[in-house]
């Protein structure tokens, strides 16, 4: 193809001569700087031809009418690139590009038709470049193809059905008005469990299983006035109008880092910052349990989490809420609650849908802040909080029966997978 | 969350009612219970409330469902009949107890299984495996009063363990018992073991670790006595309350023990009452203090502080079955609920829930709960049992309309529009898990080993450290993938944890790569390039020395003078190590430095 191309009589003088940038940045070379009448003297017309591309490139620098060498080129590309052509070596077609935009070459109609003259005495197979440029194709009979085969298989890059899947719900969730919320993958314990009224040493802090850390495996306790807060919740009820747990809360205990074990934890960072009233919020998180391995359990799982914050909302709101979501995240109208235990929610509840095929399935958890986590965090509104178990979705949503799939290591099932419609 | 079994038709009988099986499951929602399994007789019940603990037994639910049924309403009564029972504690002991016994109780085959199940659940959960409460159920026929509970060197206390059927000392109790082994850490390195002695001087147990054979409970026991030993007092109440309410269901009429924590003193070789100087006294068996005098019958305390033996407490008598008290505001339950409950409204629910009202003055309820309640702790509990008994299907739920704006975390959103210019690019997206092994982190990529975020107890090595660096799970990923079509274009965009002055610190990663027959440099970077030219940041590629890349074949991807990641050919070495037999060649971006540098420059 590069044969296509005649250098102009501008290019063959460039190649005699070198670009005029060329011979400007090596006037510079010399003297670092030149004032532009006498550069107009040297290269004439081509001054400020030569001027313009060196800006361009970065190699010079114009100030007033002195022209600074900037920066040394080590290679001249286009000087490079006319030689080659005229050594009718091959060509990157940007460079191609460049030069015929200079009107340093330009195509060869001649051997243009030339060529696809050759095509049409050889056979013609394919409709080609030469055939269309050179108007010969009007002379051609394409061969028929057996167009019901589709011949190689193409594998383009797609997002992870997962992926995609947990994407969806947090467009969905932004779409009902709820911010997003983040916190650290590895989490003080006082966020994973004081924060939420969960005792130290005790059952209620036993409802799950959590890895602890070799190293590091203590961080640094929020200010002193929040940890006092929550210390005397723990120990007396403060001023939450609970009795407390009644031990002796112990800040090393709370200092102790762990692997987030519930997303909870960012609702609790977000009622410790002053959160708006009212308001919403979210956090799709992985979070990290050393449960036994099964069809049921992975080794890691996402939680999505949700708060919403206002002066008057009860259960009946909570229901609400949790009707909106079903509906809205899993398409199903029909709900039930029944009665569940979280340390820090009272009432606590659980969630099922009524699947088409499966029938009632149980996806979330969910409840009200107990005053003894909202009042030591600073938030005397009422906090509704739900919990969806995003994972046992996802399975339903891409038909897998294993938890596993979901990070599955198949990339033929990955490049095969429908997506979500 | 506590996992327990009961027989249905003991549950029925109990309950003073039979249910249909169909609607056995609804029934267990009123005691946050699920039904997991229904085989024959026997039914597997989980428990989710890990805060009440008198709901793990078969007459705990049915007492607890009597209530939401209405076949038994209010607070159950119990009275404690007085007695002279009594447990004498060494006051140098590093633990104490609580103790109760219940009489005439009956105990059938069923009643056996459950007290020995909760036995086993309390002192696990509120217990912590033994540490601060382990329990202990005798036969009281058995025993003698008054006990003494009290420490005794390890080679000195001998008897035969429960389920064995010869004598051992505590060392070989320790190492050959199931139970001696499981908690031997409990009482390792103690100069003394602490065991409960009977006024013959027989050992009836070693709490936390097991009792004597002869002891125990069968389905002949009438009497039984219980002790709840242990360190943390609280716990120890509840576990004796849960017993004894559990037993009385078993129509068991409790009476009380007193509990006195007594100094002991050596009186020298020959013994005698202080009072009156006889030496026809009853003596602590392996302390030898005196404890009674049989000839003018002075009873503890007789003697003075320094010469016998003393109270150094009051006494204290336990159980303690008085109802609780709590105040609640109708207005608050109102709020909550969001229902417009009245008082008799109230009161009804109540009683299902097996709650009283003791008094009302304007918005404020005086309320009296059961004994075995130790998880009310705010008025808010109190709510909630208010909804159970309500039915929580009653309750018509009410739309929130609130207007508020939605936002996404900006990375979230910028991971989205990088892996759009990935899949442009023709790569397909996988995911893998933060948490990996130091093989596939270090060993495998031929890199020095390093400090790094580890976990302590790990499920196994194949999940024990965070990763911190992308490439490995990509290279796990194409290892595990080798017989399948190729080019393989892969990234992912995940979460990796590093130490930036030994602290632990989340960054997000990009890891892009290619495999083929003959896949290089050549393929990568302008891959890379026309990456980072969506982004409109300026790079540049400056060879560097990496151990898991071929030398002369990887750089380091300069933005701003930052250096922002990584790019090469994957070392044969390290594709061995991998199993991989396709060459690949990879980059890898820091995404929060690029989020940071896109933002600066489009400012």
């Amino acid at each position: 193809m590069q044969s296509n191309y005649l250098i102009t009589k501008e290019g063959r003088e460039y190649l005699e001569k070198g670009t005029p940038e060329k011979r400007l940045v090596e006037i510079l070379k010399e003297k670092e700087r030149v004032s532009i009448k006498e550069i107009e003297n040297v290269l004439k017309e081509e001054g400020w031809i030569a001027i313009n591309w060196a800006k361009k490139f970065g190699w010079v620098e114009v100030k007033d009418d002195l022209i600074l060498l900037k920066y040394l080129p080590k290679r001249f590309e286009i000087d490079d690139a006319l030689k080659s052509l005229h050594e009718k070596k091959e060509l990157k077609n940007e460079t191609l590009e460049i030069l015929l935009k200079r009107k340093l070459i330009i195509e060869d109609k001649e051997d243009i038709v030339k060529k696809a003259e050759k095509q049409i005495k050889e056979g013609v197979k394919f409709l080609t470049h030469e055939l269309l440029a050179s108007g010969l194709w009007r002379n051609v009979n394409f061969p028929k193809y057996n167009v019901s085969i589709v011949g190689r298989k193409e594998y383009g890059g797609k997002r992870h059905p997962y992926m995609k899947f947990l994407i969806r719900i947090r467009e969905k969730l932004v779409s009902l008005g709820f911010k997003e919320m983040s916190s650290p993958t590895i989490e003080l314990e006082f966020w994973n469990f004081d924060a939420l009224y969960q005792p130290q040493d005790h059952p209620s802090r036993d409802w799950t299983q959590t890895y602890s850390l070799k190293f590091p495996n203590e961080g640094k306790l929020p200010e002193n006035k929040l940890i006092e807060r929550v210390k005397k919740t723990h120990e007396d009820g403060w001023i939450t109008g609970s009795t407390g747990w009644e031990y002796k809360w112990d800040p090393s205990k709370a200092a102790r880092l762990i692997p987030r074990a519930h997303a909870t934890c960012c609702s609790a960072r977000t009622l410790a910052i002053n959160p708006e009233t009212p308001s919403k919020h979210f956090a799709i998180r992985r979070c990290f349990r050393p449960d036994v391995i099964d069809a049921t359990h992975g080794v890691e799982f996402h939680q999505c989490e949700g708060i919403v914050i206002d002066k008057n909302l009860s259960f009946r709101e909570m229901i609400g809420i949790l009707k909106t979501l079903t509906k809205e995240i899993v398409g199903i109208e029909e709900i039930r609650i029944k009665p569940d235990y979280y340390p820090f929610t009272e009432p606590s509840v659980e969630l099922l849908a009524k699947h088409p095929k499966l029938g009632w399935i149980e996806f979330a958890g969910a409840g009200i802040f107990r005053e003894e986590v909202t009042i030591p965090l600073g938030v005397k509104d009422i906090v509704l909080a739900w919990g969806i178990g995003i994972d046992r979705l996802a399975m339903i949503s891409l038909e897998l029966n294993d938890i596993r799939e979901l990070f599955t290591r198949n990339l033929n099932w990955l490049r095969e997978k429908e997506v979500l419609v | 969350m506590p996992k327990i079994e009961i027989n249905i038709e003991d549950f029925f009988n109990l309950l003073g009612k039979r249910i249909e099986k169909n609607e056995l499951e609804k029934i267990f929602e009123y005691a946050k219970s699920e039904v997991e399994e229904i085989s024959n007789e026997i039914v597997k019940i989980e428990i989710k409330d890990t805060n009440r603990p008198d709901l793990w037994s078969t007459e705990g639910l049915a007492r607890e469902l009597r209530g939401r049924l209405k076949l038994e309403r209010g607070l159950p009564k119990y009275s404690v009949k007085k007695s002279n029972y009594k447990v004498f504690v060494d006051s140098k002991l590093d633990r104490t107890t609580v103790c109760a016994v219940v009489e005439n109780v009956k105990l059938n085959s069923e009643a056996l299984k459950q007290v020995i199940q909760i036995q086993e659940k309390i002192a696990t959960s509120f217990g912590r495996n033994r540490k601060e409460v382990a329990i202990g159920v005798y036969d009281k026929d058995k025993i003698n009063f008054p006990l003494f509970f009290i420490g005794e060197r390890p080679e000195n206390i001998r008897f035969v363990p429960l389920d064995f059927d010869k004598e051992m000392n505590a060392i070989e109790i320790l190492e050959k018992h199931p139970k001696g082994i499981e908690y031997r850490n409990l009482l390792e390195g103690k100069e003394k073991y602490p065991i409960f002695v009977d006024s013959k001087g027989k050992i009836i147990s070693m709490p936390p670790i097991i009792n004597s054979d002869d002891t125990k409970v069968t389905e002949n026991t009438k009497n039984v006595f219980i002790e709840c030993s242990g360190t943390n007092n609280r716990a120890m109440e509840l576990a004796l309350i849960v017993l004894v309410a559990l037993l009385a269901e078993r129509k068991g009429a409790i009476r009380s023990v007193e509990v006195a924590k007594i100094e002991f003193e050596r009186f020298g070789e020959r013994i005698k009452c202080i009072s009156c100087g006889s030496d026809k006294v009853n003596l602590i068996p392996w302390l030898g203090c005196v404890y009674e005098c049989k000839s003018c019958g002075a009873k503890l305390p007789i003697v003075e502080k320094g010469k016998n033996l003393k109270i150094v407490k009051d006494s204290i008598i336990t159980p303690n079955t008085k109802p609780k008290k709590i105040i609640v505001e109708l207005s608050y339950i109102n709020k909550i609920s969001g229902l417009d409950l009245k008082l008799n409204e109230i009161k009804n629910l109540l009683l299902n829930a097996r709650y009283e009202i003791k008094r009302v003055s304007n918005d404020k309820l005086e309320l009296l709960y059961p004994c075995y309640r130790f998880d009310i702790m705010h008025q808010r509990d109190v709510v909630e049992d208010i909804l159970i008994s309500y039915g929580f299907d009653n309750i018509p739920p009410k739309d929130i309309k609130l207007y508020t704006i939605g936002s996404e975390i900006p990375i979230e959103k910028f991971k989205n529009e990088m892996a759009e210019i990935l899949i442009g690019l023709g790569f397909q997206e996988i995911m893998s898990y933060m948490l990996t092994s130091k093989k596939n982190l270090f060993e495998k990529m031929n890199r020095k080993e390093k400090e790094i975020v580890e976990i302590e107890n790990p499920i196994s090595e194949n999940w024990s450290v965070f990763r911190d660096f992308l490439v490995p799970s990509i290279l796990e990923f194409i290892s595990l993938n080798q017989h399948v079509a190729h080019p393989q274009k892969i990234f992912e965009i995940g979460t990796c944890v590093i130490l930036e002055d030994k602290e632990a610190k989340d960054i997000e990663k990009l890891s892009a790569a290619i495999s083929d027959t003959k896949a290089g440099y050549e393929d990568i970077a302008p891959c890379l390039d026309a990456f980072l030219r969506n982004l409109k940041l300026k790079y540049e590629l400056i060879p560097t020395i990496n151990e898991s890349f071929i030398e002369g074949r990887v750089a380091k991807i300069v933005v701003e003078k930052k250096e922002v990641g990584i790019i090469g050919e994957l070392n044969p070495y390290v594709l061995e190590k991998w199993n991989i037999v396709f060459p690949v060649a990879a980059f890898e971006i820091n995404v929060n430095e690029i989020l940071s540098l896109v933002s600066k420059i489009r400012k």
